[in-house]
């Protein structure tokens, strides 16, 4: 049985065209699923959908079914107990993801104790451990740091521990690396890579970037407005994409390969898409 | 060591702001028309009483001088003496102050007690009918004004119900009881119209938290609403509160002045009223200046606040 089944999925906010439509995905045990797709494909809408934090005004229809509890049926108290726990999820801002008036390693703690039974002491130990497993030089120093005295590698790792510590079965990554640069991104994402490894944690990630989606995941679902356009595994999809907006996709993922002077590729996407009613 | 050179800084604004606020308050007090002598004398006094009156309580000298006299006898603790009684300013404010402090300190108090939880109802059920009735009876409660509200909780609970006394005062010393009794209205009064107005405040505060990157992150991590709020949201809200409260205290103290007079309670805005309209200048004087200066270190506690409720203020200090 797999992990997560997402069934006819739509959402809406208010009378405007739903952000996501007709979305169908599985993610099985300890697999890895990109979704790729622009701004506003309805990307981070899904990811939320999985994770019962969509906005109050949000009218969603089909069904999330996570480790056989129907995510979308659920009370909001014992979704509570699965978030943070049975499912995580690393958001893309790490500048301002974090509690700016609360040191990051109380921070980290909290998750751990919020759903294990485990004495301050130890949870403290736990954390300095795991903020030096993703990754951090110092972690004793930086668990006692605030947010803002940390750079933003740090702190994404940070919240990476954050997203780890309860070793929960699916990881969702919205753009984890996107706020970050280019020598910071491949080490978070080397780190992640390393990490959802060791826990057998299976991961939904969320990027634009065609080429980060390739270090990380086995299968792509590619997102346009709202829509799955095409899906198959990451080799599949480099050799032979069927849907325009994934072979610029493609093209923009392989921009090594163009000679210079040549002129560079562009995606067709939204703006050549008919207009919808918004 | 910078943290000495900031709260060094600060009392220097403070002082300056100070002594500003003593040359608007000496300088309305000099053009409001009529004197003190032509109150202690009367209509029909012939001018040469009122220039010799005025002479025996140094008012003939120079603006300049009677300023400086007045500003150095402050300084050094002489706040002058009354016109009229000839008792010291000091003597007349001190007992007075003891009334609108307690009235004050409770009424911010019992004000924060009922506006921050119904701010986050207000803000975290924004959208269902729990937030939609906290938003309306602060609305309400704003369009009520200070007098009108006390004279009702009046009519309530001292001639109907008669359970608490409608006017007067008792020291704290002197009866206990009697105190809190004399002291329970007009503290809900001031309290109720300051929280219709916080209401606002903190729901906006903590609206602002609710669309926070870091209040999705604590969601995320499995905390519910009510409890991301506590945790996460109460803290960052208050940064914003702080100042809110800052700027409120001069409004409490004007509300303090109005339930003074209604509830008959020797506040300093009993004195001050008598005081203006018996032109007695020194205690007015006296009574603005000690007010200016309770507002002007409130708000110098609100500075530091930040210091202690912001991390991120802290070390913007400790890089300037």
């Amino acid at each position: 049985m797999s992990l997560l089944v997402v069934r006819d999925l739509r959402v809406r906010f208010g009378r405007r065209r739903p952000a996501v439509d007709q979305v169908s995905f599985t993610i099985d045990g300890g697999e890895r699923l990109g979704v790729i797709g622009e701004s506003g494909s309805g990307k981070t809408v899904t990811a939320l959908a999985v994770m019962g934090l969509l906005a109050e005004n949000a009218v969603v229809s089909g069904s999330v079914e996570l480790a056989g509890h129907a995510i979308t049926a659920l009370p909001e108290r014992d979704m509570a107990r699965l978030r943070g726990d049975l499912v995580t999820m690393v958001f893309q801002e790490p500048m301002t993801a974090l509690d700016p008036t609360m040191p990051v390693g109380r921070q980290v703690a909290e998750t751990l104790l919020l759903h294990a039974d485990v004495e301050r002491g130890s949870a403290r130990a736990r954390v300095i451990e795991l903020l030096g497993e993703v990754g951090l030089s110092d972690p004793a120093r930086v668990a006692a740091a605030f947010p803002h005295q940390l750079s933003g590698g740090q702190r994404q790792r940070a919240i990476l521990a954050m997203a780890l510590i309860n070793a929960p079965q699916l990881v969702i990554c919205d753009e984890p690396t996107t706020a970050l640069d280019v020598t910071v991104q491949a080490q978070v994402l080397a780190k992640l890579d390393q990490a959802l490894t060791a826990s057998g944690a299976a991961c939904l990630f969320i990027s634009h970037d065609l080429a980060v989606v390739s270090q990380i995941c086995d299968r792509v679902l590619v997102m346009l407005e709202g829509r799955i356009v095409e899906r198959g595994t990451v080799a599949e999809l480099f050799s032979a994409p069927q849907h325009p907006y994934t072979r610029g996709l493609v093209e923009a993922a392989s921009l090594d390969r163009i000679e210079p002077g040549q002129r560079l590729p562009t995606v067709a996407g939204l703006l050549d898409a008919p207009a919808g009613e918004s | 060591m910078r943290l000495a050179r900031q709260v060094a800084k600060r009392l220097g604004v403070f002082a300056i702001t100070l002594l500003g606020a003593s040359v608007v308050v000496f300088g309305i007090t000099m053009a409001l028309p009529g004197d003190v002598a032509q109150v202690l004398l009367g209509t029909d006094a012939t001018p040469e009483a009122l220039a010799q009156l005025r002479a025996q309580l140094g008012l003939d000298r120079p603006w300049l001088v009677q300023y400086l006299d007045w500003l150095g006898g402050m300084l050094s603790g002489d706040f002058g003496v009354s016109h009229l009684s000839g008792d010291s300013v000091l003597s007349l404010l001190a007992p007075r102050l003891a009334v609108t402090l307690w009235l004050v300190g409770f009424a911010m108090l019992l004000s924060l007690i009922i506006a921050v939880p119904a701010g986050m109802v207000a803000a975290l059920k924004r959208r269902s009918w729990q937030g939609v009735s906290v938003s309306a009876a602060a609305q309400v409660g704003m369009a009520i004004p200070v007098f009108w509200g006390g004279i009702l909780l009046v009519m309530v609970f001292a001639v109907w119900l008669r359970w608490l006394p409608a006017n007067g005062y008792v020291p704290v010393h002197k009866d206990p009881v009697g105190w809190a009794e004399h002291l329970i209205l007009p503290v809900v009064t001031l309290a109720l119209v300051q929280a219709a107005i916080l209401i606002r405040y903190v729901r906006s505060a903590f609206i602002e938290v609710l669309n926070e990157d870091y209040y999705r992150t604590a969601r995320s991590v499995g905390w519910t609403p009510m409890r991301a709020l506590l945790r996460h949201g109460l803290r960052n809200a208050a940064i914003s509160l702080v100042t809110i409260l800052g700027l409120q205290v001069s409004a409490v103290l004007v509300g303090a002045i109005v339930v003074e007079s209604v509830f008959t309670l020797p506040g300093l805005g009993s004195l001050l009223l008598t005081a203006v309209s018996q032109r007695d200048l020194m205690v007015v004087q006296g009574t603005v200046m000690f007010l200016v200066f309770a507002v002007l270190a409130l708000s110098a506690a609100v500075d530091l606040s930040y210091l202690i409720i912001d991390p991120r203020q802290r070390s913007r200090e400790d890089e300037s």
